[in-house]
């Protein structure tokens, strides 16, 4: 192993949340410009994420634009579990930005040229690994 | 054979190790990828002894830093 780097991702790109969300069953609506949350209330956001099959029952995650640079930050609701949204998308959007994460990695091996391929432990770790000559 | 290995933690922390690449030549490898995740200064690289003991452009690289 020539070097480690360890990083803590930052969402830039809808294209590849969209595909995250589709791993979870999850629905990235673009500029829609309210989220739900606690008792109904809407609050301001740049797209949404919603959950697949309780659209009227889980709390939504508002997508919103960073203003210092490019790049988004998601806001949600998790009192109650966010009414099923947690069980989705794990405390602290974890799983969500995971698969964010392995759909970026897939991405930028394949455009590197590499043979990519994804597993997934036991221990919920996704290893994506990516090889060429 | 140039190898990289991205590990995602179950708290969306990513892990890129690389064998198999000398030198700048093994950072050039993960440059992109870590821009792509959105590395903004919050990463946190450790140079493994493949790196200065293989390529003299590597450790001459190393030593700038």
């Amino acid at each position: 192993m020539s070097h480690v780097t360890t990083i803590d991702i930052e969402v830039r790109d809808l294209d590849a949340l969209s595909a995250a969300c589709d791993r979870l069953r999850l629905r990235l609506d673009r500029d829609v410009k309210t989220f739900r949350n606690f008792m109904g209330r809407q609050s301001p956001c740049d797209h949404t994420i919603t959950v697949i099959g309780a659209e009227e029952t889980a709390y939504q995650i508002g997508v919103v634009k960073l203003q210092d640079r490019p790049g988004f930050t998601l806001q949600w609701d998790s009192w109650n579990g966010g009414k099923g949204l947690v069980a989705v998308v794990g405390e602290n959007c974890s799983r969500l930005k995971q698969e964010y994460a392995a759909v970026i990695t897939r991405r930028e091996l394949q455009r590197q040229g590499c043979q990519v391929s994804e597993r997934r432990l036991a221990n919920s770790q996704i290893v994506v690994t990516g090889r060429r000559a | 054979m140039k190898e990289v290995q991205v590990t995602i933690d179950a708290n969306g922390k990513v892990t890129v190790g690389v064998t198999g690449a000398v030198g700048n030549s093994c950072l050039t490898l993960t440059r992109d990828l870590e821009r792509a995740l959105g590395a903004s200064g919050s990463e946190h690289r450790e140079l493994k002894p493949e790196f200065h003991q293989r390529g003299q452009e590597g450790g001459q690289n190393a030593a700038q830093r």
